[in-house]
């Protein structure tokens, strides 16, 4: 028989079997009629029938559940059932499979992220000839693990050895990151790579856009040259076609361009890079020292080499390079270049992992939660449907396998929906996160298999409730048209309502969780912009210098002209000095207390009227004043923070205390300044102190302050006090910027971060809505009769409305005591992760905690309204009509 | 009450089927049944489970012709009528069942 005629066969047996139901229910109808005629009740008759054709029933699916192709033929049939079912319910449908998206096409999402960075080889082509080869030093004999050298770095001398005796691999390049302005009078930095001539052959880029790539020749010493980006080509030479050839400057020394090149990720895009130079040019561009410490060091695999053999021979070449080194011991490992690899960053890596996914399990979970509520109240007004099905004797395994079946087929529908999600979300994902850059995700078995995982458990969690929902069925009942819940006869309290309240006090507490998180950094991220950093932020403008060419020969002269040249323009209040600026600029030093280990604080250099005009007060004692000497010169007068004196002596008056700091330098406690909070998203700064400037020896560039009127136009007062600078200095570098802006734009990641939360929060709330109204207004439905009974036995309006609201709202606090406690659980968790971070996140913060609770609570009861309205509005004459 | 032993003799069920369905009219399943119950005067009981399977075994085999109907009720149900291959089976059957009553008479005699 060809496989033709047996799928045929298929099917028309499988016709058969749907007619012979048919059949079997008019004869069942046929029966009924007659018992009834010859005088039994009809439930009586009912039963009767039933139980003559339940055998027949029973005896019908025992057959077909005995051979295979039955089996397969039962699961074709399912499928056409649930197909047919799910068109006949497109809009529940609807509403099932784009919740089931949006959980798993999130979820797959952000797995693809993680794959990306995780487990990719960061590289563009061919991966599999990939080998990273990260190295460090230890000292022989040492039992301690190797942790002395950064990753990755080898030693220059050690890479000249390998690149030339290794025979496993080919393009051994290396590279290292440095950066440094083009131009003279640039004072933003431009990222390049240093690398060997062979960097762009390791990363198979053999073509530039215009001009060449580098070639042997220009690793041998000679005139500097440099590839550019396309994009510094753009941004910064206009497209010029004429541009190879032609001498720029990078670190404001002279270099030719020999081409431009497209950027991809993995040869520097990632890390913001604009140009590449080779590493011989350095010393002549004054830039990255020697390139003595090289920090990346990849090649290729030569056919039939492992990188297990790479290794291997690296290592002989390094134990040889180790004799020239006593005292040294090198390790060489060899990893596929992707980051769960490296053996350093893999724990962290890990850690983070678990952490996302922990978050995205919540929200797949809510949106199985979501369904199988849906999938609930569908399940009870299904009950007839089922209760005839048992009664033609259909096995409730049989019945469970059915009901499955519809729910594999929205999961396999939602899975399919996310595929298309995870081909588009997460470029837009890192390219907002990153700010606009890309990361070539591919989509490999990895993310294939997660998907499919996925969307099965999806399947599982989200039907299972609904179907054995869906069996508990007594028979009679829903027959007869009544409820049809097993056990409402008994008393007891019916399955389906506990099920659907758990599933409510479930997805409370999830998204209670999710809120809070949410509610964290916002509140963060509020205190960092809205909060008082401790001083003015918003109209003092910092400024950089930077010389290029020899020093001045007086300091004082030059320092006393740059801020006169800044004093005199309109609108400006204030003017001071300092040896940074008071944001990004500022510098740390290890300073004791007499008898105490040091401790890391950091402190600025200032004029004496620096106090004035970033109108950061003295609270006690007196600030520095003209004639007081700088550090260096025995004890010398300091100003501390709160903090400072809070951490070197609590509980004590820091007045007229004494630190010392690395040099030996001796600093009295002159006067005491507020905490200022702009480094740690609001959160205090780490303890500080200001010293006397010494404007004898070194550049001290001016701080403005302007007016009032002149706030909230940050360019003009920036732009004004470039101008000045740049006419006072024709041939420096300099910038400046309105010191709120630095805040801000340090803020950026952040800001991206606490919007995703939010976002993510967001539908987490929103899947709690609907699973509540779902809820809620199946509840109703189900009540309707004895809401009815109520309303004509006396019952007012407003009781119902209250028994409703407070039934529905019973699980929900159940939901916010569940969520609390786990919210904690998990802030103390992330708090314990990011305390060795920059960041300073207050997750015990207790207004974050209500804040949430009352909006969810808030938006629940609102969700709740509507249904209980209509619970309050029903008719008892019509409710009990239809009874 | 004690059941009383009524089962169909396998292979005589088309038979009763085809007999049934001789007569001018279509019939649906349940008539088939109750006609089979009444004439033989309550002595037999087709069981639902065998009469629809071989209902489709016999269609599928040509003997009989069915057609989606409604009933006087208003219900929909399945009519079945004989085909001219049917006529020619119920012949074919009935002599069958003849030699083999005849046979088993006489051995029922002979002891």
């Amino acid at each position: 028989m060809s496989w033709h005629q047996r799928l045929s066969n298929l099917f028309r047996r499988d016709r058969v079997w749907h007619e012979i139901d048919r059949e079997l229910a008019f004869h069942l109808h046929e029966r009924v009629d007659e018992l009834k005629a010859s005088g039994m009740p009809e439930d009586e008759a009912l039963r009767l029938a039933k139980q003559q054709l339940g055998a027949a029933r029973l005896h019908l699916e025992d057959t077909r559940a005995i051979d295979i192709p039955a089996w397969l033929e039962s699961v074709a049939e399912d499928l056409r059932y649930a197909l047919r079912n799910l068109w006949r319910n497109a809009s529940l449908s609807g509403a099932v499979v784009a919740t089931l998206t949006l959980g798993i096409g999130l979820n797959a999402s952000i797995f693809t992220l993680i794959d990306g960075f995780g487990f990719r080889p960061f590289v563009e082509k061919d991966p599999g000839s990939f080998v990273w080869i990260l190295a460090s030093y230890s000292a022989p004999n040492s039992n301690s693990a190797p942790q002395a050298a950064a990753r990755g770095s080898l030693e220059w001398s050690d890479y000249l050895a390998m690149r030339q005796a290794a025979r496993g691999v080919h393009d051994f390049a290396a590279w290292q990151q440095v950066q440094a302005p083009l131009e003279l009078r640039d004072t933003a930095s431009v990222r390049a790579f240093l690398v060997t001539c062979n960097f762009f052959g390791l990363h198979s880029v053999h073509h530039a856009e215009l001009g060449r790539l580098f070639e042997p020749a220009d690793c041998a010493e000679g005139l500097p040259t440099i590839v550019l980006t396309h994009e510094l080509w753009q941004d910064r030479f206009d497209s010029d076609p004429q541009i190879v050839g032609k001498s720029i400057h990078y670190n404001g020394r002279p270099v030719t361009v020999i081409g431009v090149a497209r950027l991809t990720a993995f040869a520097g895009a990632l890390e913001n890079v604009r140009a590449w130079i080779p590493h011989t040019a350095a010393l002549q561009l004054g830039i990255g020292g020697r390139f003595t410490k090289v920090l990346q060091v990849a090649a290729r695999l030569n056919p039939s080499v492992s990188r297990q053999a790479v290794a291997s021979e690296l290592t002989v070449i390094a134990r040889q390079q180790d004799q020239l080194h006593p005292n040294r011991l090198t390790h060489i490992v060899t990893t596929d270049g992707s980051r769960f690899a490296d053996p350093q960053s893999r724990a962290g890596f890990f850690f983070v992992v678990l952490f996302i996914m922990g978050i995205l399990l919540i929200v797949v979970l809510m949106s199985c939660a979501n369904v199988a509520t849906l999938l609930l109240s569908r399940a009870a007004g299904r009950h007839r449907e089922i209760a005839v099905r048992l009664a033609l004797g259909a096995g409730s395994g049989r019945l469970v396998r059915m009901l499955l079946t519809e729910n594999a087929v929205l999961a396999a529908i939602a899975g399919a929906a996310s595929l298309y999600v995870v081909y588009h979300v997460p470029d837009l994902l890192f390219s907002y996160v990153s700010g606009g850059k890309a990361f070539p995700f591919d989509l490999n078995w990895r993310v294939f298999t997660y998907l499919a995982a996925v969307t099965g458990m999806a399947a599982v969690l989200s039907g299972l409730a609904p179907a054995f929902e869906a069996l508990n069925v007594h028979i009679a009942e829903s027959l007869k048209g009544g409820p049809g819940w097993s056990g409402s006869r008994a008393g007891a309290m019916p399955t389906g309502p506990r099920i659907r309240s758990f599933l409510v006090a479930g997805q409370v507490s999830l998204s209670l969780v999710l809120l809070i998180g949410a509610g964290i950094c916002i509140a963060a991220y509020g205190r960092a912009t809205l909060g008082n950093p401790g001083f003015d932020t918003r109209h003092v403008v910092g400024t950089i210098v930077r010389l290029n060419g020899p020093a001045p020969k007086s300091w004082s002269a030059f320092n006393r002209n740059l801020a006169d040249s800044v004093r005199v323009l309109p609108g400006v209040e204030a003017t001071a000095s300092a040896l940074s600026r008071p944001v990004f600029g500022l510098v740390y030093a290890f300073v004791h207390a007499p008898g105490e280990p040091p401790v890391e604080v950091q402190y600025n250099a200032v004029s004496p009227d620096y106090f004035a005009t970033v109108k950061l007060p003295i609270e006690r004692g007196r600030a520095l004043r003209a004639g007081d000497p700088a550090p260096g010169h025995g004890a010398a007068p300091v100003v501390v923070s709160s903090e400072l004196a809070r951490q070197f002596w609590p509980g004590q008056d820091a007045l007229g205390k004494t630190l010392r700091t690395g040099g030996g330098d001796i600093l009295e406690v002159a006067g005491l300044a507020p905490d200022t909070a702009v480094h740690n998203l609001g959160s205090v700064d780490k303890p500080t102190f200001y010293q006397m400037w010494d404007p004898a020896s070194a550049l001290y560039a001016p701080l403005v302050r302007f007016r009032d009127g002149r706030a909230g136009d940050g360019a003009a007062m920036s732009g004004a006090v470039r101008a000045a600078l740049q006419r006072a200095l024709p041939d420096a570098a300099v910038d400046a910027r309105v010191i709120q802006s630095e805040l801000d734009q340090g803020l950026g990641p952040f800001r991206s971060l606490a919007v995703l939360i939010t976002m993510l929060g967001a539908i987490a709330l929103a899947l709690a809505l609907i699973g509540i109204y779902g809820v809620v207004s199946f509840a109703v439905k189900q009540r309707t009769k004895e809401v009815g009974i109520r309303i004509a036995l006396g019952a007012q309006k407003p009781d119902i409305f209250r028994a409703i609201l407070v039934d529905g709202l019973r699980p929900i606090g159940v939901g916010l005591l569940v969520g609390m406690a786990l919210a904690l659980a998990v802030s103390r968790m992330v708090s314990v992760m990011l305390r060795s971070s920059e960041f300073h996140l207050n997750t015990g913060d207790p207004g974050a905690y209500a804040a949430v609770s009352i909006i969810l609570t808030g938006s629940a009861v609102a969700a709740m309204i509507g249904p209980a309205l209509r619970a309050a509005a029903c008719n008892p004459i019509d409710v009990l009509r239809e009874e | 009450m004690p059941k009383s032993k009524n089962d169909i003799l396998q292979g005589t069920l088309a038979l009763l089927i085809l007999k049934t369905l001789a007569g001018e009219k279509a019939l649906h399943g349940y008539a088939i049944t109750s006609h089979i119950h009444r004439v033989s005067a309550e002595l037999l009981r087709v069981e639902e489970g065998s009469l629809y399977p071989a209902l489709h075994r016999m269609e599928q085999a040509g003997w009989v012709r069915a057609e989606w109907g409604t009933t006087e009720k208003g219900r929909e149900a399945r009519f079945y009528s004989l085909t001219a291959a049917g006529r020619k089976q119920l012949a074919a059957e009935e002599e069958s069942w003849k030699r083999l009553t005849g046979g088993v008479r006489r051995i029922l005699k002979y002891v």
